[in-house]
């Protein structure tokens, strides 16, 4: 079926476009208000966990600001409230054992916290077990905060939650990832530039502390999935292992492995 | 032209020691190591990626490989190209490049030895494609014996790879087995031939060191 031509005055390209920055104007916003959510609960778990590693109970109750021994651990008796202000945001996806990265700036430093004193293999599939379930929930708060436009098309709204995903994880600088782990590509080479002949371009790339890739992301929207060709010229091009999961990420389905 | 020849244009006049080859701003002079910084496209309207780039050149390859670079700033906003103000756009790079020391960081790595230093995190469970540039690296110091032994586990190892991920370290490697076939000292030969081809490849000759003499070392 041959598709109509729309032609349009110069008022309606006008119109479109604003109403085009209008509703970017307004995803970025949306955007904007989750990721200092996921920031506060990530900080909130990070205080928690370095308490935890400093041998300090992080559920015993605390002496309120404002008290000259304010912020001290106490041993539960006198008028504490627990704990104040941003903390308090519940956290939901994080499993116990993670540590964000935000005071470090090496994202692989970070990694050498990942469950220690297990070996290698469990170390990894460790990592990879919860920056799945980050990701995903990641995933899900973004994927809620993009609206589609009323005429566009199901791959420009796949465009969309990718730009959104990517800002938000650039932002987090999750350990392993970091930026560098974020829409890289590769071809037979090793790391190259997005658009070069023969390269694929992934979405996430997760790496252990060796710089070895354990695992590698990629999101989908819509009813598109990730073919079995499609995960074998993944590994094979940014050089992981054939055990090496590719996971396929979608905000309704949720974390695949292919 | 790219956006990114039109910003290193703009940059490369007021960077002194730098030279714009192709769409990269290099850090001169190059031996066997490229550094520089590149531009990187995204699917983002006006946003890019900014490379601090570290690339030995003493193996083949299509392109520049960011096996060894960073993606910079390392840490806070993102990077974007104003199509209406591209001086703007180069002085805010410009800042960046500037910015934590990036340009000396590079300015230190001049040699093989230097290379090794930028990757210490080098492992006996990092990536194959790391382990086989370092060898090849410590080969390049002089650590001749460590370096063949290292070439040659490798080699077992990439044989032993499926077909799907020889594809480019299959060849490559064999080049260098045949050529360590000859003597130890029939590998050098081979690197500086790759190391030349890449030169003339990413148009690195006005980088290179105005030396009387026309050789790498």
């Amino acid at each position: 079926m041959r598709s109509e031509a729309v032609w349009r005055t110069p008022e309606q390209l006008a119109e479109r476009k604003y109403q085009d920055d209008a509703l970017r104007a307004e995803n970025l916003a949306r955007l904007s208000r989750s990721l200092a959510a996921l920031r506060r609960e990530l900080a909130s778990v990070q205080t928690e966990l370095l308490a935890r590693k400093a041998g300090f109970n992080p559920d015993q109750p605390r002496v309120p600001a404002g008290n000259p021994d304010g912020g001290q651990w106490t041993d539960g008796g006198g008028t504490s409230e627990g704990n104040d202000g941003d903390s308090a945001v519940s956290v939901t996806f994080v499993a116990p054992g993670l540590v964000l990265n935000d005071a470090t700036p090496d994202p692989i430093t970070a990694w050498a916290r990942y469950a220690q004193g297990s070996d290698k293999t469990q170390r990894d599939a460790t990592a990879v077990e919860r920056t799945s379930t980050i990701l995903h929930d990641t995933l899900t708060r973004v994927s809620s905060t993009v609206a589609r436009r009323p005429d566009s098309s199901a791959a420009n709204y796949g465009t969309d939650v990718h730009t959104a995903f990517a800002r938000v994880l650039r932002d987090l600088n999750l350990p392993g990832i970091g930026s560098r782990g974020i829409e890289q590509s590769f071809d037979a080479n090793g790391q190259t530039r997005y658009g070069k002949d023969g390269s694929i371009r992934t979405d996430v790339v997760l790496r252990n502390e060796e710089d070895e890739i354990i695992a590698i992301y990629d999101l989908k929207t819509g009813n598109a999935i990730i073919g079995p060709s499609r995960a074998r010229e993944l590994r094979d091009k940014t050089g992981a292992g054939p055990d090496v999961p590719v996971i396929e990420m979608h905000s309704l389905r949720g974390p695949v492995r292919r | 032209m790219s956006r990114g020849v039109k910003i290193f244009r703009l940059i490369v006049r007021n960077l002194p020691g730098t030279i714009l080859c192709k769409d990269m701003l290099v850090v001169a002079p190059t031996k066997r190591v490229v550094r520089g910084f590149l531009i990187e496209t995204t699917t983002e309207k006006g946003r890019v990626y900014l490379w601090r780039v570290v690339t030995p050149l003493y193996r083949p390859m299509s392109s520049i490989i960011l096996d060894y670079s960073t993606r910079i700033p390392e840490r806070g906003g993102d990077v974007y190209i104003d199509q209406n103000a591209y001086e703007k756009s180069a002085e805010a790079i410009r800042g960046i490049i500037l910015s934590e020391g990036h340009l000396d960081y590079l300015k230190r790595i001049r040699e093989p030895h230097d290379f090794l230093r930028h990757t210490a995190w080098i492992r006996s469970g990092s990536p194959l494609r790391a382990r086989f540039d370092h060898a090849l690296t410590h080969y390049l110091v002089g650590n001749v014996r460590q370096a063949i032994e290292a070439l040659r586990r490798l080699g077992t190892e990439v044989d032993q790879l499926d077909e799907g991920r020889k594809v480019y370290i299959g060849p490559v490697m064999k080049q260098v087995l045949q050529a360590l076939d000859g003597g130890p000292g029939d590998l050098k030969p081979l690197l500086d031939q790759w190391v030349s081809q890449n030169i003339e490849k990413f148009g690195l000759q006005a980088s290179r060191p105005h030396l009387a003499f026309s050789v790498i070392d």
